[in-house]
């Protein structure tokens, strides 16, 4: 659920915030309200479609990686847009998870070899201009930067 | 998320698919999508040219597919990506795993070449 004004209404801002429990139907419930607010903040492109595809494939592997005992746990998913960059943030309290673990995608591997799995955290870093991750306290914070030129 | 099956006559399967793949569009034509290609035994042609978004989970669905395809010894042929579709495809290698074609003449050329 969105906590601030969406940008291109009275008294909006340039940033926004939401915060969704650990569940695929809340994931799909912002994806529209992300896309409305970059279109509406002016950003579009290339800063566009990876600020969304930051969001759908970071939560995305929160939720897949969250025991149904913990599905009730949330996530905290904000965007600001400013003249030159698109700053997504995603925090949590779940297990420490760093985007930059596990093996890098093959690439050039042929389609019989071919998994989903490990696509999604390649494009984000593959697509983000600056990704950082840290293990604050007890939650994880995401920090990628996104160029709106590029 | 919408898609538009493309009724040949030839033996090739023709699926368009329109708008954004994201978690909602997956849902709403994962079904659909398996069963006009993975289940059926001939060529797929995926017409990818009204496509606007998709991300790795929307690939995970052409590669299953595919995968399908190809064990009954079919190819799958993406065609018309452009834009950010197209970049993002590439930038996970699906470029290296499945032909890629810019429209569909290359497409059934492809095809006829498999």
């Amino acid at each position: 659920m969105a906590d601030t004004p969406a940008a291109g209404t009275p008294g909006a801002l340039d940033a926004l915030r939401w915060t969704i429990t650990l569940d695929l139907a809340s994931l799909a419930a912002i994806e529209d309200d992300v896309r409305r607010f970059l279109v509406d903040a002016g950003v579009d492109g290339r800063a566009a479609f990876t600020a969304q595809l930051v969001v759908e494939e970071i939560v995305r592997n929160l939720v897949e990686h969250t025991p149904p005992y913990a599905a009730h746990e949330t996530a905290e998913v904000r965007i600001a847009v400013g003249p030159a960059t698109v700053t997504v943030v995603i925090e949590d309290a779940r297990p420490p998870f760093s985007p930059f673990d596990g093996p890098a995608l093959d690439v050039t591997a042929p389609l019989e070899d071919r998994r989903a799995g490990g696509m999604g955290l390649h494009l984000v870093r593959e697509l983000t201009d600056e990704l950082t991750y840290e293990r604050a306290g007890e939650r994880n914070r995401l920090v990628a930067v996104i160029g709106r030129a590029s | 998320m919408q898609m538009d099956v493309a009724e040949r006559g030839d033996g090739i399967t023709q699926v368009a698919l329109v708008g954004r793949l994201d978690i909602s569009g997956l849902h709403e034509i994962d079904l659909k999508f398996h069963a006009q290609t993975a289940a059926r035994k001939q060529p797929a042609i995926i017409d990818l040219t009204r496509l606007e978004y998709i991300a790795s989970l929307g690939m995970g669905m052409l590669i299953s597919c595919a995968q399908s395809l190809q064990r009954k010894g079919y190819p799958m042929i993406l065609m018309g990506a452009h834009g950010d579709v197209d970049m993002a495809l590439r930038r996970a290698g699906l470029d290296q795993a499945m032909p890629m074609a810019g429209d569909l003449g290359e497409a059934e050329r492809l095809i006829a070449q498999a």
